[in-house]
């Protein structure tokens, strides 16, 4: 499973870092995530990520199925 | 203009009985109809929203509800003062302040204050903990969120005490002359401390001298544009954090349950302080329609004024469960107490962290307090915290204790 970020509404709250250090290890200079592997994660930190995608008060972020295509 | 023959309600942000019970107000305006007109303020009156998704809807929606006046009234600041980058800007124009600022409040580079947030808290504590009381808000609150401000624009020790008056004079002095005095006073320090260090080989580096030298679109800014933008970043973190964290001393104070818990379990503290701004959320944002609009079930005539209300919004019970309640380990909570959209907090990453150390520090020195008094009000206006937190604890705090 692959995190994705909107980075069109994306404004730098840093709820995901918050949520799920292990993937969204940094915010970037604009205040976006900065992540780890691509986004990729696995099975571990579906529920983390799920809360990062949840607390993401802009409805930013989402998970898509599957790794890179 | 408009169709409307009544108002749907006379919701005004500067009534005392209103500010007093807001979450009330916005929860019946809520119900009855979350994208209000109300008659208040404006000649035209102004439309206030109270629902989670119309509230979001609206700060999403630039092109339409423009920042180009973000108070209310409009005129707020008095003629001639309206334009207040960043807050007065719209995308694109916005997001040139917005790149250029945003590197400077990064959540690593914002972390390094936590020590000074620390010394800052515990010396406010010293100061009033050996009375057994003190007011919350000025002794504690204030104490953090100004000393914070003035150590990150690296405002020297001695300049410190004509600093906060000045910015007293400002946010709390609630006379027009003495607030435009106070910024009068602050403008011409904060020029005369930017042309002095355009002429220093190695200026200080502190807030000031980083955004001195960023590049906005490609450019620095201009002096005038320069001063203006570091005064609009000093006020808008005085009472947001200040009013913030005085509500959670009071809530602190008046619910035994949650305190304990604190205490017992320090490492839930951030997740209880995104709770504690989701539920105290103290600011409204204003915007100007553009054109004509639909929101919700209201039709917005372009040139209104629109109030986007985050606590009415955090408080949708269509958007969290118990909305009208604490929940200090709440999981889930997308709130949006830091404003949503491109004129989110900047200063978010800082916030959070004297939040969090302002609990922390208290809690350490005082874990037993209580109101010694009802609480005096809660502000009218734009930021909405107590008017003051007047708190009592055993004199010496944790060291008095068994």
């Amino acid at each position: 499973m692959r995190l994705i970020v909107d980075r069109d509404l994306c404004q730098g709250h840093g709820r995901c870092l918050q949520a799920v250090p292990e993937l969204v290890i940094d915010l970037d200079t604009m205040g976006q995530p900065a992540l780890e592997n691509d986004g990729e994660f696995g099975p571990e930190l579906a529920a983390k990520v799920q809360l990062a995608v949840g607390n993401c008060p802009e409805s930013a972020l989402s998970i898509a199925d599957g790794g890179r295509p | 203009m408009t169709s409307k023959t009544a108002p749907d309600t006379n919701f005004n942000i500067f009534d005392q009985e209103m500010a007093d019970n807001r979450h009330a107000v916005f929860g019946e305006l809520r119900g009855r109809c979350p994208v209000a007109h109300s008659d208040q303020i404006e000649a035209d009156g102004f439309w206030v929203i109270t629902s989670y998704a119309e509230n979001k809807k609206a700060a999403h929606n630039t092109a339409v509800y423009s920042s180009r006046y973000a108070t209310l009234p409009r005129d707020m600041f008095g003629e001639g003062h309206d334009h207040r980058p960043p807050l007065t800007l719209d995308p694109p124009e916005h997001g040139k302040f917005r790149r250029a600022l945003q590197p400077n409040f990064g959540p690593k580079v914002m972390e390094v204050w936590v020590p000074e947030i620390r010394q800052i808290a515990r010396r406010a504590i010293a100061e009033f903990i050996d009375e057994g009381s003190c007011d919350g808000r000025s002794q504690y609150a204030q104490r953090i969120s100004t000393g914070m401000m003035l150590a990150l624009f690296g405002v020297p020790a001695e300049a410190a005490p004509e600093f906060e008056h000045w910015l007293g004079e400002i946010v709390e002095s609630g006379d027009m002359k003495r607030a435009e005095a106070g910024a009068a006073s602050l403008y011409a320090y904060l020029d005369a401390t930017v042309k002095r260090r355009r002429a220093e080989a190695e200026p200080p580096d502190d807030m000031i001298t980083r955004i001195m030298e960023s590049e906005f679109g490609g450019a620095k800014l201009p002096d005038d544009e320069l001063v203006g933008t570091l005064v609009m970043i000093m006020l808008a973190a005085l009472e947001t954090v200040a009013s913030t964290l005085s509500s959670i001393l009071i809530h602190l104070a008046t619910n035994d349950s949650d305190r304990e818990r604190l205490i017992a379990e320090p490492e839930l503290t951030p997740t209880a302080v995104e709770e504690f701004v989701r539920y105290y959320a103290a600011v409204v944002s204003a915007r100007e329609a553009n054109e004509d609009s639909t929101l919700g079930d209201a039709e917005i005539p372009g040139k209104s004024m629109v109030l986007l209300c985050w606590n009415a919004a955090n408080l949708d019970p269509d958007a969290f469960p118990d909305a009208d309640k604490v929940v200090v380990d709440r999981a889930k909570n997308p709130h949006v107490g830091f404003g949503i959209g491109p004129h989110r907090c900047l200063g978010i990453h800082l916030a959070r962290l004297e939040l969090k150390v302002g609990i922390e520090e208290w809690l350490a020195a005082i874990p037993e307090f209580e109101l010694s008094e009802a609480v005096p009000g809660w502000q009218q206006g734009l930021v909405c915290g107590p008017k003051g937190a007047p708190l009592k604890f055993a004199p010496g705090g944790a060291g008095a204790a068994s």
